[in-house]
């Protein structure tokens, strides 16, 4: 077991951001549990946050809370699980981007999906979500980018990714060459030519996703493809990017430092298990969230 | 149809399609399955039962959330059905309430929560804590609570530097007690 108050900085100005990543996570109920061992004392059940700072916490985060409302919050285990609950049950768009930011839960959102396809739409194969996003040229400022599209980039897709994954189990036994022409991030230069961030983004994105047409019947040819992602990663954390202003930048760095460790890791994860099925999907769940947290940038910045 | 408007659409002109449209469902479910999955961790629902929630949680969706009640948010209508489908699920797994929990649910769902079961790895953890020194819990609990050394240190009357000191020790001690890694 996870012990979350082992995990507690030794800088109380990082307290925040580390209650922040608990809550997101979903374990502030198993901190509340923790707190209330090291808190034994019955704390009042009138002691509470008011109405305008849980809102203000709804709309920016922990940022809002005052030192003394920290305190409450982590003295208290049943403030903390209250408004833990609530961020969840009211949070507005600052949660909802803290909630996608870290990976978290995506296997289970995917197998969640994969269950509900079952039960809802038998007859239809198993469609990873979002992985229609693969081939569908992204409409801009327009929808959603993987709604629009729909039926031509499931055409697609069932052509060239679907059918051998599907519950039909057909034998892949000769796979198709891929294609040796540079792919995804490698192409990454053509960005030079974007002056609009949002743009610009969107397009970081739209290479992201030719990951998913890429095939990967064998441990070999994975790993192949992602050491080619991450090629892609390094190149477009070494570029310029002057489309984006120094926040922007710095936003997109730091976001693809961590997608690398995600890829090193599948990388290892692949050489120490030799579980293609099972990076793959971790490889899709990333390349998903990241064009995910792109694309929901740009919309930001248009708006 | 969807894909021909002109902007990207709400979460309940989405709820509105739900149950005639898959688009529209998996869409909704992309913006709050991680949410339902986070609410579910949060009221400490194991992950075989959280599983089980959120499929039922999302069938309701997609037989009811044309007819959620008008007015109600999308989201805040989602977020509440996975709330009680948690809550009722704790509350079938404790077929013995006892008068007081009955008295605390009278209250509220938030309460009957808190008092689920500990695990025995929360006993473990009572049971560390409770072999502290008083000092290095005080410095423990008041670092819990947001305080910062030199606040501590005021409070106790010792030096910034051994509050820092204790409270290393501290942790290193519940680490070599409950047998874990920092």
């Amino acid at each position: 077991m996870k012990y979350l108050t082992m995990t507690l900085p030794d800088d109380p100005a990082e307290l925040r951001t580390w209650l922040e990543t608990i809550i997101a996570h979903g374990d502030a109920g198993r901190l509340a549990d923790e707190l209330a061992v090291i808190h034994p004392t019955p704390r009042s059940r009138t002691v509470s946050l008011s109405a305008d700072i849980t809102d203000a916490v709804r709309q920016r985060g922990l940022t809002a809370l005052d030192d003394r409302q920290l305190q409450t919050v982590l003295g208290n285990p049943r403030v903390l699980r209250s408004l833990a609950e609530d961020v969840f049950l009211h949070g507005g768009a600052y949660w909802s981007q803290r909630f996608v930011q870290d990976f978290q839960f995506d296997d289970r959102v995917i197998h969640g999906w994969h269950q509900l396809q079952t039960q809802l739409f038998p007859n239809e194969l198993l469609v990873t979500p979002m992985v229609t996003l693969a081939v569908a040229p992204k409409p801009r400022r327009t929808i959603s980018p993987w709604l629009a599209s729909f039926a031509t980039a499931a055409v697609i897709f069932l052509a060239i990714y679907l059918i051998p994954r599907s519950k039909t189990n057909i034998p892949v036994t000769n796979p198709p060459a891929v294609a040796s022409t540079r792919w995804g991030w490698q192409r990454a230069d053509e960005l030079a030519a974007i002056t609009k961030p949002a743009d610009y983004l969107d397009r970081i994105a739209d290479l992201a996703d030719e990951w998913k047409a890429q095939q990967t019947p064998t441990a070999l040819a994975l790993s192949e493809r992602i050491t080619e992602f991450r090629h892609g990663c390094t190149r477009i954390q070494l570029m310029e990017h002057n489309a984006l202003n120094a926040e922007q930048r710095q936003d997109l760095l730091s976001r693809c430092q961590k997608w690398a460790k995600k890829f090193d890791q599948n990388l290892i994860d692949l050489e120490t298990t030799g579980d293609t099925e099972k990076v793959r999907l971790a490889m899709d769940t990333t390349v998903t969230q990241l064009t995910t947290v792109l694309r929901e940038q740009a919309v930001k910045l248009r708006t | 149809m969807l894909a021909l408007m002109n902007t990207t659409p709400t979460d309940d002109e989405l709820a509105a399609q739900v149950g005639a449209d898959r688009n529209a469902f998996e869409v909704l479910y992309q913006r709050y399955a991680r949410r339902v999955f986070g609410l579910l961790a949060t009221l400490k629902l194991d992950t075989h039962a959280a599983d089980d929630v959120a499929q039922q949680v999302w069938l309701k969706v997609w037989q009811s959330a044309a007819c959620k009640p008008h007015g109600s948010p999308f989201s805040l209508w989602l977020m509440q059905i996975t709330r009680n489908a948690a809550v009722d699920l704790l509350r079938k797994r404790r077929p013995l309430a006892m008068p007081e929990e009955m008295q605390i649910a009278a209250t509220g769902h938030h309460d009957v929560l808190e008092d689920v079961e500990e695990s025995a790895d929360m006993e473990r953890f009572r049971i560390c804590v409770a072999k502290l020194p008083d000092v290095e819990r005080r410095v423990l609990q008041s670092r819990l609570e947001g305080l910062d050394s030199p606040s501590i240190a005021a409070t106790i009357h010792l030096t910034t530097e051994r509050v820092h000191r204790i409270f290393h020790d501290a942790k290193q001690k519940l680490q070599r007690c409950l047998g874990v890694g920092i």
